[in-house]
């Protein structure tokens, strides 16, 4: 197997891979459900930190904890001992709550899958936008751009009355090979502020079904994909 | 690996420094009533946030004004002076307005397209971008069908019907895969301050059986030189 022992980036720095791994992506969530909508960043809290999102309808929100975030430190920036070459920024998403009402005349599927009106209306509504420094976005685009390359092909057998099908939804291909790989990969050094806004520029995730259970939202977890330098124990 | 120089068709190289992977997005929207779709010619790129998104006559509510979510131009019709662009692939993603109406046994709630609507579009679309000012020849001129979708929604059926007698239906254009698009072996160079849109027109005239009002959002996919500040 190839392996990589430098890599030249665009404005012709090199750097020497030492203690990196791709092994490990560096992962964010936030939680989104109906209603009006204020932007949410993934990555702007560390592990123990509060999820975004996850206090609405609840009035408290909940901690984070290894299955949100691996990000260390205060959040909202990379820790100053580590390194992150971003190759591709993957997004996923689960419902959680209960499964809710019959939504348009389509059933909703078992949780935590999102059904595809669901997965439409997210496509349709939020703009990502990833900054490094806080200076710059280094790129914008609605959700469908970052496909998670994550997720379940399913196979169901035929239903008992006939009448109770469902379709689940996935942002993107379920493939690992499906995620959009940057042409240009993004380079964040330790300490530098690292966010990934959620907009909805609409104000709401418009007519987003998550039923009645105030606990009712979409998960959606973030990746950074590539080379990462950990600390060094 | 990381790509810092790109040979184009004329010979010119260009050195990757203040570029980055960045998309260019623009929406427009194809009205339908009573189960046909409108005659087509719109321009996509064409508009900024603020102006009004390029629709057709029988679009429910009437043209809108765009936000973040319909483009991220910076000029209309072109690129800004501290802009440039290349162009690796074009791609789309689309959204229906309304749901399905004259097609049963199907059912198709927007914001879903039905299978046979996206392929009525296939049918008669065409796409032409244009590059440089009073340009007559298009830099790419195909048929809506030729461009993948790679961007959308990969979905999966319970084999249940929904409602007595009655299926659903989504198409996409071919499998939804960020691969499933149309890479240009030859990129396409758009230099700062010039001309640049996409014109998606349905030079049959009226789109026979569009039974929904459909959303298309289209993606330049490329590197775009970004402002230095």
């Amino acid at each position: 197997m190839a392996q990589v022992t430098k890599v030249r980036l665009p404005d012709g720095r090199v750097l020497t891979p030492g203690d990196w791994t791709s092994a490990e992506p560096l992962y964010s969530t936030i939680e989104i459900t109906s209603g009006p909508y204020t932007t949410l960043q993934a990555f702007s809290y560390a592990l123990g930190g509060d999820v975004p999102g996850s206090n609405v309808g609840t009035g408290s929100p909940r901690k984070s904890n290894l299955a949100d975030t691996n990000l260390l430190g205060q959040g909202a920036q990379l820790p100053e001992n580590e390194e992150l070459i971003v190759y591709a920024m993957e997004v996923e998403a689960f419902t959680i709550g209960n499964t809710g009402a019959v939504d348009d005349g389509i059933n909703p599927p078992a949780l935590p899958h999102v059904s595809v009106l669901n997965m439409l209306r997210l496509q349709r509504d939020l703009v990502l936008v990833l900054k490094i420094a806080s200076v710059k976005e280094y790129t914008r685009a609605p959700l469908a751009w970052f496909p998670a390359s994550t997720g379940v092909a399913p196979t169901y057998s035929v239903a008992l009355n006939g009448q109770d099908g469902f379709v689940t939804g996935n942002n993107g291909s379920t493939d690992v090979g499906g995620k959009r790989v940057f042409a240009s990969p993004l380079y964040v050094d330790g300490g530098e502020a690292l966010v990934v806004d959620f907009l909805a520029p609409k104000g709401e995730i418009e007519d987003l079904s998550v039923g009645t259970d105030p606990q009712g939202r979409i998960r959606l977890r973030t990746f950074l994909d590539g080379y990462r330098k950990r600390p060094v124990a | 690996m990381a790509i810092n120089k790109v040979q184009l068709p004329d010979g010119t190289e260009v050195v990757i420094d203040e570029w980055l992977h960045y998309p260019l997005f623009s929406t427009i929207q194809i009205g339908s009533l009573g189960g046909t779709g409108d005659s087509t010619n719109l321009r996509a790129f064409s508009y900024v946030q603020g102006m009004r998104v390029p629709s057709t006559t029988n679009v429910t509510g009437g043209t809108r004004l765009a936000d973040a979510r319909d483009t991220n131009m910076v000029k209309r019709g072109g690129l800004n002076y501290d802009e440039a662009f290349i162009l690796y692939a074009i791609t789309y993603e689309a959204f229906a307005l309304t749901p399905n109406t004259v097609t049963p046994p199907v059912a198709a709630p927007a914001p879903v397209l039905t299978a046979e609507n996206v392929k009525r579009l296939q049918r008669d679309l065409l796409v032409e971008l244009i590059v440089g000012a009073q340009q007559q020849k298009p830099q790419l001129r195909s048929p809506f069908s030729f461009i993948g979708q790679s961007a959308g929604t990969k979905s999966f059926a319970s084999t249940g019907a929904v409602g007595l007698g009655i299926a659903f239906s989504q198409g996409t254009g071919g499998s939804i895969d960020a691969r499933n698009q149309r890479r240009l072996e030859l990129p396409i160079y758009i230099e700062s301050q010039q001309v640049a849109f996409m014109k998606v027109s349905s030079p049959i005239g009226t789109i026979a059986g569009l039974d929904q009002q459909v959303r298309l959002r289209w993606y330049w996919d490329g590197l775009k030189r970004r402002p230095v500040a």
